[in-house]
């Protein structure tokens, strides 16, 4: 039960367990979600119309065409969709679990406070619909471009699409634990998360202090531009630095959220 | 099974903004705080397999103690122990020993039924098949959960729903049951309904109880031992009905036949009891007699009556818990912050 | 009446404090208000690198249009839609309907010091900033005189729109998903991310006679003095008409609402 294999299987089936759950859950507010799923498809529409709208008077920004820029955006949208089927939850966090008390349930359980708090939204269909819609605006994109494609291309391209999701959801992390010490921390969040919205811009066209601030503080660069970047120009050194980048920002939001845990059985529930 | 010793907890809130704008506006620049000792020093231990009260009026740290025992608040100072654990120090050990529940904050999954919590409860708690389907099977017919098993539990009336948070709080079998202030919000038989549960589950499987309340109903109908706290400290600690016989006073009520004054008898019996005793006529032929127990007793009424009328009943009530409290919360009661 | 006024005056005291007690909170929006607005503006200053004007916009004029929509934008987010569908989900429009004041007022009156907050912390601050970082077209006395009742009803069509949303609480039990398909359309529609001027023909007036376009592009092009005239009184017309139609909508759902709550015993 103690060793970690055991421990990882104990965990394995419980999030199969409660991914159920969600999806049972779901089926109830089955309303909701189609709303949920149209809103986010025509968000889709509506940022690629956005491009077409600007391309009608330019050929090129900053040296990306209409399809590139699409193909960003389609792989903004892939890595965002991945991340928002695991960690939907944290918004929850963010919005009313600290400034409620709510929390308190998540630390009566004999699991992990996180897992059980992401559990509750684990699978997300709205986010696996989104990634599902990013791979198909891709393919529409990749239509029109000459790319290629061996293995090896693609196997580093998925580890980067990983780095991105963790990049987001290590931003979300530390967002929605900012609540812990602001009591509620959705404005936040949903400021950050408009201007992830943004940053499905080519990292070429702004000023250095928002690249820095676009790879190095809030590395939303990482969640788009640069797998866009790699499948369309090849190996930078972004590429390389992006699993570090995530990795690290990763381990920091973790460290966080223990320390916000941590505050919040101190102040008291 | 539960020990605490020396708990103490100081809370810091910002200080309330000054009325009016100017206030508002310089409430954007300060950052007073106010403390608040909500706990100061409480110690206390409950027996395996006792059920006890902790008693107090609102914000005398009941609520407090509880979050510490239960491991979600860090005391300021002090130590407790629960089934033999600090509670922080393995989260997921000391969640399998105990079951709580949080007055209103629910821990049920709250778009679930009843029943769909259960399920998932007993894979949290990794409990073996046959246990969570005997539990199952208990609390189905406890709860009575037949028409509301299939209905989110958001949907549930309050005392549906408090109900269901004490068998999810109970489903795991845990040893140490603490339940903050289960039944407020309830009418009587709702809180008979919440009492019997707590009492069948936890009497048969010798779990260890303790609740906080201020309602009187729910300590006799589920304790036997109580702990009373004021202004964050243990007032008093003892069984049950040792704190009943603690009562300050005593009361006699005496009814008679016989033509005598009324102002008269009361002053006669007045006078053969001793001084701080009271006596009130009630009515036709009946007085009430009032005053410190070793005084005020059926004997000593009688005595004092035998030869100036015939006495035709005599009632001596047990003291209620709520005379015993109300004596025992010394001092003065400013408005305190609970949380 | 005066009752009605001192009931109102406390509400907002009320939302007053609530709006500081998030301050923190306020300082970040603020913070990535401008940096939503440097990346835009980014955006668009390499869509300028191959030509000095596009549909008549040049490189100030568009600085110009992005900060005063963007800003505006900021005063569309009032918290309304979120309060209301809470106390809905937790059925707290019933105490709600006991006060003596209308139930929806009172969400509405909320948000005016919430409001009053981001103009005073927000929108100031980043306006001050912004006239020092960037080269903008200023606008002319006749432009600020109709931008100001243009960007109150903007804000007030902001307030009916969330009500709206927010009592769609009464036929979904998140409002979530409602809530993110309205800041989606508002974000396109309302012309806050691209001018109306670079749209299709067809596309463009279809939008000038929705009300998102009511809510960010005619302020902010009555403010650029690209509307003026008839146009210009055209443009308000159609503001005026959506927020007399928004508040009879808003009405008519309350009150479907409650017949809703007779039938299901509240």
């Amino acid at each position: 039960m103690t060793t970690p294999r055991g421990t990882l299987r104990r965990y394995a089936g419980l999030a199969v367990l409660l991914t159920g759950v969600g999806l049972r859950r779901l089926v109830s507010y089955r309303s909701d979600f189609l709303v949920g799923v149209g809103a986010f498809a025509l968000r889709v529409v509506l940022h690629a119309l956005l491009l077409g709208v600007i391309y009608r008077h330019v050929t090129d920004i900053a040296g990306w065409t209409f399809r590139e820029a699409v193909l960003l955006l389609g792989v903004a949208m892939l890595v965002r969709g991945i991340d928002h089927a695991f960690t939907d939850q944290l918004w929850e966090l963010g919005r009313k679990l600290v400034q409620r008390g709510e929390l308190v349930r998540y630390l009566v359980r004999p699991v992990h406070p996180l897992f059980s708090l992401l559990s509750e939204r684990f699978c997300y269909p709205e986010g696996i619909g989104e990634a599902v819609a990013g791979l198909a605006v891709i393919g529409y994109a990749a239509g029109g471009l000459d790319l290629d494609l061996d293995p090896a291309r693609l196997v580093v391209f998925a580890v980067l699409l990983l780095a991105g999701a963790l990049v987001f959801a290590a931003v979300k992390l530390l967002l929605a634990a900012l609540a812990f010490w602001t009591t509620t921390s959705l404005q936040v969040m949903t400021a950050v998360y408009e201007l992830a919205d943004t940053a499905r811009y080519p990292l070429d066209v702004f000023p250095w202090p928002a690249r820095l601030l676009l790879t190095g503080v809030l590395p939303f660069a990482l969640t788009g531009f640069v797998p866009a970047d790699y499948l369309l120009h090849g190996p930078s050194l972004l590429t390389w630095l992006a699993p570090l980048i995530g990795g690290a920002l990763t381990a920091l939001a973790l460290r966080v959220w223990s320390l916000g845990v941590r505050r919040f059985e101190a102040v008291g529930p | 099974m539960i020990e605490a010793h020396e708990l103490t907890k100081v809370f810091r809130m910002r200080a309330d903004t000054r009325p009016g704008l100017w206030g508002a506006v310089r409430g954007l620049f300060s950052a007073e705080t106010t403390e608040v000792r909500a706990l100061d020093g409480v110690s206390f231990t409950v027996p395996a397999g006792e059920r006890t009260a902790y008693l107090g009026v609102n914000g005398a740290g009941k609520s407090t103690t509880i979050k510490i025992l239960a491991g979600v608040l860090t005391p300021g100072s002090g130590h407790c122990r629960v089934d033999g654990r600090e509670p922080r120090a393995d989260r997921n050990a000391h969640a399998r020993a105990i079951g709580v529940v949080f007055g209103h904050r629910t821990q049920l999954w709250w778009d679930l039924p009843v029943t769909e919590s259960f399920r998932i409860l007993a894979r949290l708690h990794d409990l073996p098949p046959a246990l969570a389907e005997a539990n199952r099977l208990l609390f189905d017919e406890l709860l009575d959960l037949g028409e509301i098993a299939d209905r989110p539990v958001r949907t549930l009336s309050l005392g549906q729903r408090m109900r269901a948070e004490i068998a999810a709080a109970l489903f795991h079998a845990p040893r140490v049951l603490l339940l903050d202030e289960p039944t407020i919000g309830l009418d009587l038989l709702l809180k008979d309904a919440v009492h019997e549960l707590v009492n069948r589950v936890a009497r048969e499987r010798g779990t260890t109880v303790l609740l906080t309340s201020h309602d009187v109903a729910d300590i006799s109908a589920i304790c036997e031992r109580v702990v009373v706290v004021d202004a964050g400290r243990v007032v008093h600690t003892g069984y049950l009905h040792e704190l009943l016989r603690r009562a300050p006073t005593r009361t006699v009520r005496l009814e008679y036949a016989g033509d005598v004054d009324p102002a008269a008898f009361a002053h006669h019996i007045r006078l053969e009891l001793g001084d701080p005793v009271t006596v009130t006529p009630a009515g036709r032929r009946r007085v009430t007699v009032q005053g410190p127990p070793e005084l005020v007793t059926p004997q000593r009424v009688l005595a004092a009556v035998t030869g100036l009328v015939a006495v035709t009943d005599l009632v001596a009530p047990e003291p209620t818990l709520g005379e015993v409290l109300r004596a025992l919360y010394v001092a003065p009661q400013p408005a305190r912050g609970g949380r | 009446m005066r009752v009605l006024a001192r009931g109102y005056g406390a509400l907002l005291g009320a939302g007053w404090r609530t709006a500081l007690t998030y301050r923190g909170a306020l300082l970040l929006t603020a913070l990535t208000t401008a940096f939503s607005l440097v990346i835009q503006l980014a955006v668009w200053q390499a869509v300028y690198a191959n030509q000095r004007e596009i549909a008549d916009y040049d490189v100030s004029t568009m600085t110009t249009y992005l900060l005063a929509g963007n800003l505006l934008a900021v005063l569309l987010s009032n918290r309304v839609d979120d309060t209301l569908a809470g106390d809905i989900y937790r059925g707290d429009h019933i105490t709600g309907m006991l006060r003596p004041i209308g139930f929806l007022g009172t969400h509405a009156a909320v948000a005016l010091p919430y409001l009053a907050v981001r103009l005073l912390l927000v929108v100031a601050p980043l306006l001050v900033c912004a006239a020092g970082a960037f080269t903008l077209a200023a606008p002319g006395l006749a432009g600020l005189a109709w931008f100001v009742p243009a960007a109150l009803l903007a804000t007030t069509l902001g307030i009916l729109l969330n009500l709206l949303v927010g009592l769609v609480g009464f036929v979904t039990t998140s409002t979530w998903g409602v809530r993110y398909l309205k800041g989606t359309v508002v974000a396109f529609c309302s012309g806050q991310l691209v001018p109306l001027e670079l749209m299709p023909d067809a596309t463009r007036r279809v939008l000038e006679c929705l009300p998102f376009t009511a809510m960010v592009a005619t302020p902010v092009r009555l403010l650029i003095g690209r509307l003026e005239g008839t146009a210009a009184w055209q443009a308000v017309g159609v503001q005026l008409l959506w927020t007399a139609l928004g508040l009879l909508a808003c009405g008519a759902a309350w009150r479907a609402a409650l017949r809703r709550g007779e039938v299901n015993g509240g």
